[in-house]
């Protein structure tokens, strides 16, 4: 068959030329990963987006909830870099300060999010019967209301709290979905052999599931913390457009975005720096998340990756 | 050249871009004809350019490969025509059968759609009378009840019933040419029997040419009439089938035929191993690419490749000394190592090598010694009692329903003594894994019972830490799989995975055991550090053999041992098995499709068919004197590497696919009388109807034959005579 | 077959029923009704507040079990209760209903035929130019959130309407009010209030489709059975539409049902932020207006919805597949 050959052919021209041999897996992805001109731009753009978030505000004088009560409404300048708003707030301190929110709740809630999905999903995968049919009979109620909804209506009890309690709850209603892909991929993990030849060594479960398990799906599990930073920032954004998420005076991308929509055509300055910035985080976020799976993919060569996404419902 | 010829292949060269812009050779001058109703065979292990070369023949290598040299078909150059010329040559001239029928039929049409579909590309007829074909042709390649076969998909077929419409699709529009692809790989020895016997009317039905490609040597010796053996992407030999059994010239063709475990030899002959492993294409050198694990190598050879030589009317040997008169099969003169070279362990130390490519593992042993005396009267380690394992099945995957039982193991019993080795035979489906797998996970079985090492299962289930009690046993008794890829955690380095029993088991320092099992099998100590897909097939399995050693069982499970290897690197396996089995005095529980194999291995046999033992004995015994019906047929499909032999001996094709073990809710006929009796050759071939009525009505039980060591179940074990049996018909 | 088709169904509908009752507890936990009559002006007297809230169910100082209770012997009935201005919740919801379906269907329907064609031409020509820029521009689009993404069309379609001196596309609401003509002109007029907004879901739609068509493409063109195709003599196109595309589209009948909560979230930024008075705009509404039994109508809405794409991915998977069939 000549696909088998063929991919033998190229296999083995990556994985036993004379050089290769030596390196680690970790520098076999790095070096497939920085082939990739897309994946790096990403990754170049999100670190210029932390740095921007989190040195940013100390390059400019202005301070998110400072008012310039010269100045209402005025376009960049050199004293506001990105211009005002209609109570006299700076745009760009505003921007680097919801930035900097949007980062930190999309990293944390995606981190969580996918910890609590390899968690439920590989337990429910390797123990299947009804540990699984419980656990994926909750995964499908959860998914039945989608989590925008859930969080909607839950945003009152959070108002006046720690933003960490939005945090929690971003990512209570987003691991829903990987949690059905760990499943299936635990799923088909548990008929490979090597977990066969390692219950029948007579090695405890929940070491089968930290040592053969989970490391084997750890690629698919650092893919998926990646694309959901993108997505927990959307969902984040999202929600605070219309007030869910984050409470005033606390600035998020979203709640900037929201504020300058209506003045969009008159007063662009409002409206692009957050929206530009938000589209280019969650782009690059996403580029680096594919070049991760194509690279991760060609080194391991097992499906780590799925194609087609968890099947709701 | 010859007018004759329909397909004739000159100077091919395939390659693909590799890493760093370095051209990846797949083929490197690949030349045959084959003329009208003649049959060619490619042979070769993976990697050795076969299909690559049949695939560049009909133009459907991806678009990045390079293909130069020259490929004529009835006379016209097909290299550099269009997607549009090429695509009325396929199919209609030249006609492929692939291996695996299973992806290669596309699961959303109706395999009578498929068919008609392959039709109409090429004729305008009608879906009415393309359809009417498609049925035919159905029935040619003997798909019963081909009418309403035709409607069914693929996914509802056996693999073997599939390769059928695979052919009928290949002979739909009357090729001059079949291109058959590893055709029979995935399949059970009786049902290849069948389909190489569908490929031959295939061929009468056509009179087309066949190019069989394959790594098959029996096959080989009795399907094919010409054969060129395919090394590293050059062929390194070709002859007439006779000859080139008869007399390899060309030291790797004489290795592999010597390596093969064969049917017709007797049981613990040491089999001669070629060490070493298949080169991979990016590192090829100068010189001959067989030189490192060449015996007859000398120092021209690793510095110049040797051409492809004509040597005789018809045959060609691509090797320095082919003129030196050398007794390739017996072994260099005064080189006593090659017969226990078993090592195939240095991957890159072949390229310093001077004088024997690889230092003998263990000392040379008389041959008699390898044959280990099995120890009479000891104790068992394995007691089996009508073991019974039976689950439902279910039906759909969006919907599930149950529809009836898969009675996968249904009354088996076995014993193995310390030391010696039973091996469990059977085709798929006949229970063998489930078998293996109630063994091996140490629960309380469904129904009947099991002793390991003199433990009950039931009474080590009973009670309160189960987990804890049954360690022990866990650690006497060990598993090597078929596939090492898939047996080894590829996550963790050979040292890791090696200490994992022994931290399973409480040893603390790991670290001076690793390196003794890995020196056990034949591997460096600093191998410890890399991991399983940085080795090659046979050094992986290896590791997986040094892995089940780690607690120093007393009984080692072989599931398809060495199945999935590549042919050349099967003898070195097989050897360190024997030699482990008898310097630690291990048994084995030695599972195998493969009858071959399993000859050269065991001390016993029992032979399954759906979940019974049908055969039980003494491997001699049953090997040389098979009384069941199925025994006789099952060792009567394995081909014999020789075609001499292979042509002439008695042939017993089995009908119909291997059964399934499935009994449908509310089936109860189906548990009536002797459950072979489907495919059974003696019950169709019984004359007396109270004979017929008795295999009707009553199951067989396993009765003592002969001595007392030998049983079988059978009404009629006496009745058989070889008249009875339809004489083989050989392509 | 029937048997079976049954107990998905009941299986739908308990968790039907357990979503819903979930949506109306954390409503009812999390909102305050009573805060939204006391911040009237002139704030009404608390006897009578109280008095509104028993009436509606929504009083805060009857237990949740009870006001539970009264709820869902009301919904058992077909009754949704009051909204917290006093009209009927079903009578609303059978309003807007129809609003919703239209931009859910229509953006759907569009999406994923868009996002199919462009995935199988992104696969097919991989690497080439067309295929580098399908996904930039499906990685752009998936990257904006729905709410952008619908700001940025409304400014555009502003921009083209003053390019054009007159209201080529309307923007905001369903029809344009007080239009005189007949009912071709009204046709007309809707369908042009319908191009934006669903256009603002299309866009989404077709660019995780064409994300998952591409790579199940590119599964299967290396799968043997086309190379089977290929090697009866079937030219590249049509093995690769008859029998690669064909096969490819399998996995995206799942991809349906998946994406239709995501949907069902984009349709509310949509209907806000075009003035479309369906059931995403009054979910928003309502929550601001810590209206329970609406919110808890909404939250039923969106659980039928996602159950009936789940029930028909499966009809359809079962269509495309007859490894699945029976
Ligand atoms: S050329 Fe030399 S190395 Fe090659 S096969 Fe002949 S003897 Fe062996
Ligand atoms: S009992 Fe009858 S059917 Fe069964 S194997 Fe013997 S002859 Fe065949």
């Amino acid at each position: 068959m000549t696909a088998e050959e063929l991919v033998l052919a190229q296999e083995e021209s990556a994985m036993t030329a004379p050089e290769p041999v030596t390196l680690g897996r970790g520098r076999i992805v790095l070096r497939r990963f920085l082939r990739r001109k897309l994946a790096v731009a990403g990754l170049v753009i999100l670190v210029l987006m932390f740095a921007l978030a989190f040195i940013g505000p100390y390059l400019s004088s202005w301070n998110y909830k400072d008012q310039d009560y010269n100045n209402f409404l005025t376009g960049p300048s050199a004293t506001h870099w990105f211009g005002t708003t209609q109570i006299g707030s700076d745009v760009y301190a505003q921007t680097m300060r919801g930035l900097q929110k949007s980062l930190i709740i999309g990293l944390l809630a995606a981190v969580l999010s996918t910890g609590v999905a390899g968690i439920v999903g590989a337990t429910a995968g390797y123990f299947g019967g009804w540990t699984d049919r419980v656990l994926m009979w909750f995964v499908d109620l959860l998914l039945v209301l989608p989590s925008f909804l859930i969080l909607a209506i839950t945003s009152p009890l959070f108002h006046g709290r720690t933003w960490l309690l939005f945090v929690i709850l971003l990512a209570a209603f987003n691991w829903m979905v990987t949690a059905r892909m760990v499943r299936g991929l635990a799923r088909s993990l548990r008929e490979r052999e090597f977990v066969t030849a390692a219950e029948v060594m007579g090695v405890h479960p929940l070491r089968i599931i930290t040592r053969h398990l989970l490391p084997n799906m750890a690629s698919l599990l650092i893919i998926d913390a990646t694309l959901n930073v993108g997505g927990t920032i959307i969902a984040e954004t999202s929600l605070s457009y219309f007030g869910f998420g984050v409470q005033p005076p606390d600035v998020s991308l979203g709640t900037i975005i929201a504020d300058g929509t209506d003045s969009a055509l008159n007063y662009p300055w409002l409206f692009y720096p957050a929206g530009v910035l938000l589209i280019l985080t969650v782009m690059a976020v996403a580029f680096v998340g594919d070049g991760l799976r194509d690279a991760m993919d060609d080194a391991a060569g097992t499906a780590s990756s799925t194609s087609t996404p968890g099947d709701a419902a | 050249m010859s007018d004759d010829a329909v397909l004739e292949v000159t100077d091919l060269h395939v390659s693909f871009p590799g890493e760093k812009g370095r051209p990846l050779a797949a083929v490197r001058g690949l030349s045959y004809q084959v003329r009208r109703g003649e049959t060619l065979a490619i042979v070769g292990e993976s990697g050795s350019g076969k299909s690559v070369s049949s695939m560049a023949a009909i133009g459907l290598l991806p678009t990045n490969a390079k293909v130069t040299g020259s490929v004529r078909f009835r006379g016209r150059e097909l290299l550099g025509l269009n997607d549009k010329e090429m695509s009325r040559i396929r199919g209609a001239g030249i006609a492929m059968v692939f291996q695996d029928p299973l992806s290669a039929l596309t699961p959303v049409y109706r395999v009578g759609e498929a068919i008609a579909a392959a039709i109409r590309v090429h004729r305008e007829v009608t879906s009415d009378a393309a359809m009417r074909r498609a049925v035919e042709l159905l029935e040619l390649v003997g798909i019963p009840d081909p009418a309403r076969r035709a409607l069914a998909f693929p996914h509802e077929f056996s693999g073997g019933m599939r390769q059928r419409v695979m052919i009928a699709m290949a002979i739909a529009n009357d090729p001059d040419v079949i291109i058959a692809d590893e055709p029979t790989t995935a399949l059970d020895v009786t049902v290849q029997a069948q389909i190489l016997e569908v490929l031959a009317t295939a061929k009468q039905a056509t009179g087309a040419a066949i190019v069989l490609i394959t790594h098959d040597l029996g096959v080989v010796a009795g399907f094919a009439d010409r054969a060129a053996v395919m090394y590293a992407g050059r062929p390194v030999e070709t002859a007439a089938v006779e000859e080139l059994f008869a007399a390899p010239k060309m030291p790797y063709t004489a290795g592999l035929l010597s390596s093969l475990p064969r049917l017709d030899a007797g049981r613990g002959v040491r089999l001669r191993s070629i060490p070493g492993a298949p080169p991979s294409l990016a590192e090829l050198g100068a010189g001959c690419p067989f030189a490192p694990r060449c015996a007859f190598a000398v120092d021209l050879c690793r510095t110049t490749e040797p051409e492809l030589l004509e040597i005789g009317q018809g045959r060609a040997a691509a090797c320095h000394r082919t003129g030196e008169g050398l007794d390739l099969m017996a072994g260099p003169s005064g080189d006593s190592g090659l017969a226990d070279q078993d090592s195939d362990t240095a991957p890159e130390a072949a390229s310093d090598a001077e004088g024997a490519p690889t230092e003998p593992e263990a000392p040379a042993k008389p041959e008699a010694a390898a044959v280990a005396e099995p120890i009479v009267g000891a104790e068992p380690v394995l007691t089996v009692r009508d073991l019974i394992k039976h689950h439902p099945l279910t039906k759909g995957s969006i919907i599930r329903r149950r529809i009836g039982t898969v009675r996968a193991v249904d009354g088996v019993s076995l014993d193995i003594a310390a030391g010696t080795t039973l091996a469990l035979v059977g085709e798929s489906g006949s229970g063998k894994t489930t078998t293996v797998m109630e063994i091996l996970r140490l629960r309380t079985p469904q129904g009947g019972s099991i002793s390991v090492l003199g433990q009950d299962l039931e009474a080590l289930n009973q009670g309160r830490g189960v987990r804890r009690r049954a360690q022990p046993v866990r650690a006497g008794i060990a598993a090597v799989f078929q596939d090492p890829l898939a047996s080894l955690d590829p996550r963790l380095p050979v040292g890791d995975l090696l200490a994992e029993p022994l931290r399973t088991h409480g040893h603390g320092k790991t670290a001076g055991r690793v390196r003794e099992l890995l020196e056990m099998v034949g591997l460096e100590a600093s191998h410890a550090n890399r991991f399983p897909r940085e080795f090659s097939g046979g050094q992986r399995q290896r590791v997986a053999i040094a892995r089940a050693l780690a607690l120093e069982p007393r009984l080692v499970v072989l599931d398809e041992p060495v199945s999935a290897l590549d042919v050349s690197v099967r003898a070195g396996i097989l050897n360190l098995l024997a030699d482990l089995q008898r310097e630690l005095g291990l048994a084995y529980l030695f599972v195998s499709h493969d009858l071959a194999v399993v000859r050269h291995v065991a001390d016993r046999v029992a032979v399954l068919n759906l979940g019974r033992i049908v055969e039980y004995g003494d491997a001699d015994s049953v090997f040389e004197d098979p009384r069941h019906p199925y025994t006789r047929a099952l060792l009567s499909a394995v081909p014999v590497p020789d075609p001499v032999v292979e042509r002439q001996r008695e042939r017993i094709v089995l009908p119909g696919d291997p059964p399934s073990p499935v009994v449908l809710d509310g089936d109860a006929e189906a548990l009536r009388g002797c459950r072979f009796r489907s495919r059974c050759p003696l019950y169709a071939a019984l004359e007396k109807p109270e004979a017929r009525e008795l295999c009707e009505s009553t199951d067989p039980a396993l009765t003592p034959v002969g001595d007392a060591d030998r049983s079988a179940a059978c009404h009629h074990l006496d009745a058989w005579v070889p008249a009875l049996v339809q004489s083989g018909t050989v392509a | 077959m029937g048997a079976f088709l049954l107990r998905r169904i009941v299986n739908y509908l308990v968790l039907i029923t357990l979503a819903t009752c979930l949506g109306y507890l954390l409503a009812a936990s999390s909102l305050s009704p009573r805060e939204y009559f006391a911040q009237r002006q002139p704030p009404p007297p608390v006897a009578s507040v109280n008095a509104t809230l028993n009436q509606l169910n929504l009083n805060d100082k009857t237990p949740l079990e009870d006001r539970f209770a009264h709820w869902a012997k009301g919904v058992v009935t077909g009754d949704l209760g009051k909204t917290i201005d006093d009209t009927s919740v079903s009578a609303e919801m059978g309003r807007r209903m129809g609003v919703t379906l239209r931009l859910v269907l229509f953006g759907t329907i569009s999406g994923a035929l868009v996002g199919v064609a462009l995935g199988f031409i992104s696969a097919i020509r991989q690497y080439r130019p067309s295929d580098h820029t399908i996904t930039f521009l499906s990685f752009l689009v998936l990257s904006t959130p729905v709410f952008l993404l619908a700001v940025l069309l409304k400014i555009g379609t502003v921009k083209i309407n003053q390019a054009a001196g007159t209201t080529l596309l309307p923007y905001t609401g369903e029809t344009t009010a007080g239009l005189a003509g007949g009912w071709f002109r009204h046709l007309v007029d809707r369908g042009q209030h319908l191009v934006v907004p669903t256009l603002s879901l299309m866009l989404g739609q077709a660019a995780l489709f064409s994300r998952y068509q591409r790579s199940a493409m590119l599964d299967v063109l290396g799968a043997d059975y086309i190379r089977t195709a290929r090697a009866t003599g079937m030219r590249r196109g049509p093995a690769l539409v008859k029998h690669g595309l064909r096969t490819a589209l399998i996995p995206m009948a799942t991809l349906f049902a998946y994406q239709m909560g995501m949907l069902l979230t984009g349709v509310t930024f949509t209907e806000k932020i075009f003035g479309w008075h369906g059931m995403g705009e009054w979910f928003v509404d309502s929550i601001g207006r810590q209206d329970v039994n609406a919110v808890a109508a909404m939250v039923l809405f969106t659980a039928v919805l996602i159950l009936i794409a789940g029930l028909l991915s499966d009809i359809a998977h079962a269509l495309l597949d007859p490894r699945v069939r029976d």
